[in-house]
């Protein structure tokens, strides 16, 4: 019993840790990225308002949280994210939508790729998708890691797969 | 391009009057006349060109040139000169006069480049697209990367509707451009799809020209490839009342869905003729530059 106990306030320790771990590595990324951050209204919605269109043409009506934001920010200039396309931030929290986009890879993004990394980054805030893996055959899916392979896809791949996503949910 | 639009201005105000076959002693007349403004007459002076003369030989109109040290001509200048003929609309007098045109350039009073031109090269380049009409920054594109090529002499036009996007237009004849949003993205293949589907592909060419199914009978439909991508044809009669007197014509449309818009190239007339290879050049030209 008395082991039990020991391996119980083991696990709770550990877990507490790995949260609070989490969390500081959190705020040390998220403060700079919203310093970093500046309006982008005008050029995102677009795309997020078709996010939300194809949501509902798919049945899908997720409550969308009054905390949302969708912005740019100069990510190159921090070093935890000098490598991101983009960040979000409410994944697995339904009650916030925070995501930044990297300017700089939005500027060398084409039509398609820029559709890909709103829908993806809006998939993680909305609709709590992770990831998928570094595989061959995820290529093409709306939530595999890296858009900037995505160069030579066509707005026809990113159509069948936002359809696959959606039609799967 | 100075001294063509001089020598443009000035032919056309002396064969205006004209719009027939001239004779070759008017022709003559006609050369001794424009001769006396044109000799000496500094034409274009980025270049340094100059007016050296006008002579008639027969049917042929020949304008002379003197050029500086540095002048060399352009490889393609026969077809520059044609181009400038036609886009501004200036081939008519000669093809309405059946006149040649000679160009003749001299340097150091030596003759260094001559061009023919006969009246009938005219004709058969009548129809002859241009430039690149580029419109995928266009407000009205929503999006869609496209570019098409406009023909010469034709003027190109703002879209009047608010889903027009450009219009060609030329005397009688108009090709525009229509992009709407649907409401949702669709897959080519989703395309495909549906243009194989008869019934459907009925109803919707009818809701879009507003007719009911007993006064209209779908001509030529037929589904087409442009830029690997799937279009719908289909051309239809159109009579309109002008002054009291019913015109006819057909309008010839390329319509699809791209992305998330529906898209639709119209070319149309009211006349007797049908221009419809004059459209279907003009369609063939478009470039959708997401395709590839």
């Amino acid at each position: 019993m008395k082991k039990f106990i020991t391996v119980l306030i083991s696990i709770v320790v550990t877990t507490i840790l790995i949260f609070g771990l989490f969390n500081v590595s959190e705020n040390k990324t998220i403060e700079p990225v919203r310093n970093l951050s500046y309006e982008s209204n005008e050029e995102i919605k677009p795309y997020i308002d078709k996010f939300f269109r194809d949501l509902n043409n798919h049945g899908l009506t997720p409550v969308i949280p009054q905390d949302f934001i969708v912005k740019f920010s100069d990510l190159e200039s921090h070093k935890n994210t000098s490598h991101t396309h983009g960040i979000s931030f409410g994944y697995k929290d339904d009650d916030r939508v925070e995501i930044y986009i990297n300017k700089n890879s939005w500027n060398s993004f084409n039509k398609t790729q820029k559709y890909y990394i709103v829908y993806h980054e809006l998939s993680h805030d909305i609709l709590n998708l992770d990831d998928l893996n570094d595989l061959d055959e995820n290529y093409g899916d709306i939530m595999y890691p890296y858009i900037s392979k995505y160069d030579v896809l066509k707005m026809n791949d990113f159509i069948i797969n936002m359809k696959l996503l959606f039609d799967s949910l | 391009m100075i001294y063509y639009r001089f020598i443009l201005v000035f032919l056309f105000m002396t064969f205006n009057c004209i719009g027939q076959r001239v004779s070759d002693d008017h022709l003559k007349k006609i050369s001794k006349e424009l001769r006396k403004e044109f000799t000496g007459l500094v034409i274009d002076q980025s270049t340094g060109l100059r007016g050296r003369g006008v002579i008639s030989f027969g049917r042929k109109l020949i304008l002379q040139y003197d050029v500086p040290e540095n002048w060399y001509p352009f490889d393609d200048l026969k077809q520059v000169l044609v181009r400038n003929l036609i886009d501004n609309g200036n081939e008519k007098m000669y093809i309405n006069g059946e006149i040649d045109l000679g160009y003749y350039y001299y340097k150091n009073n030596k003759l260094i480049k001559s061009i023919s031109i006969d009246w009938e090269e005219f004709d058969k380049l009548r129809f002859t697209l241009g430039e690149f009409i580029e419109l995928t920054n266009h407000p009205k594109s929503n999006g869609l990367e496209i570019k098409l090529k406009r023909p010469l002499g034709w003027e190109v036009r703002e879209g009047d509707g608010p889903h027009i996007v450009k219009k060609f237009v030329n005397e009688q004849k108009i090709y525009l451009m229509y992009v709407k949003e649907i409401g949702q993205f669709v897959s080519k293949d989703e395309v495909n799809s549906f243009f194989k589907n008869d019934s459907d592909v009925k109803e919707f060419i009818l809701g879009m020209i507003g007719k009911n199914g007993d006064d209209f009978k779908v001509k030529n439909q037929k589904v087409v490839t442009i830029e690997n991508y799937p279009f719908l044809y289909f051309s239809d009669n159109v009579a309109k009342e002008r002054m009291g007197i019913e015109v006819k014509g057909v309008q010839h449309y390329w319509i699809s869905f791209l992305e998330d818009q529906m898209i639709y190239f119209m070319g149309s007339s009211l006349s007797n003729e049908d221009y419809y290879n004059d459209f279907y050049k003009i369609t063939n030209s478009i470039k959708l530059l997401n395709q590839y």
